[in-house]
């Protein structure tokens, strides 16, 4: 995989550059809506739409916006494209709406989105632009679902509301807490070390 | 000077474009939006009235409504009151069904709340609701058994989020009453 090309852009946000292992960005709501694994997959899907779009108008319009107003022109079309999600999710999706509260709004100042389009899509064409948001949403989304599922196994007993462990299980009611998003998160993180590490 | 023209009309055209595909989004989805929240309403009213299979809702203010359930003929069979106030950690929104006498309760349901997951948050659960169905108001919350019409048994643990729910109860039950008149 060499450096720069498509390939590599697409794959490095999934494994290498990971955005929650790796970067740590976003972490507001990698904490907080990654309880259960229904919301995990929603809040990644509606990153995913967020920052392809926004990759994709901030790539092809970078050349007209001066670097002084560059920060306002990505937060406008970051914001726009979060509310028509945040639109969409409640009119079809009711309750999913309802369970990510204000996380999908906050997606506006979620720093994955803006860090991507001021180190990339400002300096990269659309392609690689949206090669890189499908990378690294998808490497954001992967993280937030093993999360919830961990978090959801343990602390409901159940896996996206199917209950798995019968009713002699004791649910461990830390990990639906923040605290028990800090303590599964920080053991993903020194396992993605390791695993880097070893294979180098 | 070119600069500054620029910039004002780069900004001005972002403004514009996501200005009008808003609208655009907005007017597209908003009628489906409010009709998933009056059906959640509806939905929750009829449940709380027994033999309800239609209702009519009312506002009394921004956090307090109240519904009137018929049944198939048409007859009045209660009435629901939708109530929102603080509890432990945030508002907690709730309905509950009031007979036509107004002196009982016939169900609880929470719509919203954010109360201690595995503690407050044991409010939505149906065992500890079950107490509603039948419980003269206005309501009190005890701890340990019950020994009198109106009360209820608090949740272990979570004292503040049960009488929250019976305060948010007595005070809707009080602005209904009021409303009515």
């Amino acid at each position: 995989m060499k450096k720069g090309s498509a390939i590599y852009e697409f794959l490095k946000g999934i494994w290498k550059d990971n955005p929650v292992l790796v970067m740590l960005l976003g972490m507001c709501p990698v904490l907080a809506v990654s309880n259960t694994v229904i919301n995990g997959f929603a809040m990644g899907m509606a990153v995913l739409f967020v920052l392809v779009m926004s990759s994709l108008v901030i790539s092809t319009i970078k050349r007209i916006i001066p670097s002084q107003v560059r920060i306002p022109s990505f937060i406008i079309v970051i914001a726009t494209f979060v509310t028509i999600a945040d639109l969409f999710l409640r009119a079809q999706f009711p309750d999913i709406s309802k369970a990510l509260g204000p996380f999908i709004p906050l997606i506006i100042v979620n720093c994955i989105i803006l860090a991507r389009q001021e180190a990339f899509a400002s300096k990269n064409n659309p392609w690689k632009s949206l090669l890189d948001a499908l990378g690294m949403s998808i490497g954001f989304t992967w993280v937030l679902v093993l999360l919830g599922l961990v978090r959801e196994l343990l602390g409901f007993g159940t896996v996206a509301g199917f209950r798995v462990f019968g009713t002699w299980f004791e649910p461990w009611i830390v990990m639906i807490l923040p605290p028990g998003a800090f303590i599964t998160l920080g053991i993903f993180v020194g396992l993605q070390k390791l695993i880097m590490r070893r294979t180098g | 000077m070119k600069l500054a023209l620029r910039m004002i009309s780069v900004l001005t055209g972002i403004g514009l474009f996501s200005g009008g595909s808003l609208a655009l989004t907005y007017n597209a989805t908003i009628r489906k939006i409010e009709d998933n929240e009056r059906k959640a309403k509806e939905l929750a009213a009829k449940e709380v009235i027994p033999g309800a299979t239609r209702v009519e809702e009312t506002v009394i203010d921004r956090a307090c409504s109240y519904f009137k359930g018929y049944d198939e003929a048409g007859n009045l069979v209660g009435y629901a009151v939708m109530n929102a106030e603080p509890g432990f950690q945030g508002n907690i929104k709730l309905i509950f069904g009031v007979t036509p006498d107004f002196k009982r309760s016939t169900g609880l349901i929470i719509l919203d709340n954010v109360e201690t997951p595995g503690l407050g948050n044991r409010i939505v659960e149906e065992p500890w609701r079950a107490q509603f169905a039948g419980l003269a108001l206005p309501g009190e919350a005890v701890k340990g058994t019950r020994s009198a019409e109106n009360q209820i048994v608090a949740i272990t643990g979570a004292t503040i989020s049960s009488d929250a729910v019976v305060r948010i109860i007595n005070n809707g039950l009080a602005k209904f009453q009021e409303a009515l008149k």
